[in-house]
């Protein structure tokens, strides 16, 4: 890996100026793509979110977290009704907050490798 | 007082007298009026402020036209002067207004801005014509002015002036986005005086509101998709890159792009759970 690191390395210090200005606004673009296009997937699983409000960062945020909130608390309910009723509930299907984060560079890779 | 001062002419000489002569009187006549006015000027100095800019204008006279007889003479009037274009430069209400903006700097209160405003309008009306005087007997002095390097001197002492008063307003105009909210309010003192930097900086200021919502909502999300407890207690080990556990608001530092996805998995998550629950309730 480290050695792979110093190839690529040593072959960026080939490329001219301009070629690395170019490279790093293509990879900039591409970061704010992939940014929009989780953007556009919030807005299409949150139900209070529209089309229209797909550029509003603000909407996103609040309404998504909303939303996260009448999931968790419908959870809890579901949970309670299920116990209610006597129903045996999977212990996967109670909701107890989201994973640990093991290590930050392996939780990027995983979800640039779920794209 | 001017009346003591002997201005030198063609007919106090006389046709008996050779060149030596004539030119030794008119020394004498110079050095004399010369220091009578340096008497005159410290005089003024220890006068009240408002006495002090009449008496400016019979002194100036004679002043002028023996200006290049002496050199300390020229400092001090140009002290003079450079008081005088600060009248100039700033009406009164402005300079008072000034004077109590920089005075709530070192102490600031709690007062609304515009009061220092406000406050003075009386002052306006009774110093103004004053003022305005002043600035319209002075400048036309230096007409008389022979020598051209006096002119540059007047320039020069002119062109100090206008640097460093509006040092406040310059100020202003650096404004750092992350300035803290007391600097703010005392920004919109410049409100009566600047409507085009004051339009900017009620810009600038709803855009840090905006800015500053964003992050909020993105700070909660962040809490909603991490466990933030178990986060602080165990930060994560990355051991391939040297990349921090905190950012700098203390939240767990993950791309944008790798939160917004936790928060849509996070959304799929539980509703698949909730949808799973629901079969079992046959709902």
């Amino acid at each position: 890996m480290s050695e792979e690191k110093r190839k690529r390395q040593a072959k960026a210090s080939v490329l001219s100026e301009e070629q690395k200005k170019a490279h790093h606004i293509a990879s900039e673009q591409k970061r704010r793509e992939n940014i929009r296009s989780e953007f556009d997937k919030i807005v299409s699983l949150t139900p209070t979110l529209n089309e229209s409000e797909n550029r509003s960062e603000l909407n996103i945020l609040t309404k998504s977290a909303d939303y996260i909130d009448t999931l968790k608390s419908e959870n809890e309910k579901l949970v309670a009704l299920c116990r209610e009723r006597g129903i045996a509930i999977p212990e996967d299907l109670i909701y107890t907050g989201p994973d640990d984060i093991q290590d930050l560079d392996l939780e990027e890779s995983k979800i640039k490798g779920n794209i | 007082m001017n009346d003591e001062d002997i201005n030198f002419s063609l007919d106090m000489v006389s046709t008996d007298m050779n060149f030596e002569q004539a030119y030794s009187m008119y020394n004498n006549l110079q050095q004399e009026n010369a220091i009578h006015q340096i008497e005159n000027l410290q005089k003024i100095q220890n006068m009240s402020l408002f006495n002090h800019q009449i008496n400016m204008e019979d002194i100036m006279k004679p002043n002028v036209e023996n200006m290049d007889e002496e050199d300390d003479e020229e400092e001090e009037e140009d002290k003079e002067d450079s008081d005088n274009e600060f009248d100039k430069f700033f009406s009164n209400t402005e300079s008072n207004a000034l004077e109590k903006f920089l005075d709530n700097l070192a102490n600031p209160t709690n007062s609304n801005p515009l009061d220092l405003y406000n406050n003075n309008y009386s002052y306006e009306f009774n110093f103004k014509p004053k003022n305005d005087f002043s600035a319209f007997s002075h400048p036309p002095q230096y007409q008389f002015q022979e020598k051209p390097e006096d002119k540059d001197e007047y320039f020069k002492s002119s062109n100090i002036i206008p640097q460093q008063l509006p040092t406040p307003e310059s100020r202003q105009s650096s404004i750092d986005e992350e300035e803290p909210l007391y600097k703010k309010r005392k920004r919109s003192t410049s409100k009566p005086l600047l409507t085009l930097e004051q339009k900017r900086l009620n810009h600038s200021y709803s855009e840090q509101k905006r800015r500053q919502l964003c992050k909020l909502a993105y700070e909660r999300c962040l809490r909603l998709i991490t466990n933030f407890d178990n986060y602080c207690k165990n930060p994560p080990m990355n051991k391939k890159s040297k990349r921090k556990q905190f950012n700098k608001d203390g939240l767990p530092n993950l791309s944008k792009f790798c939160a917004l996805s936790k928060v849509s998995n996070e959304i799929l998550k539980i509703r698949s759970k909730n949808d799973d629950l629901k079969k079992l309730l046959n709902i």
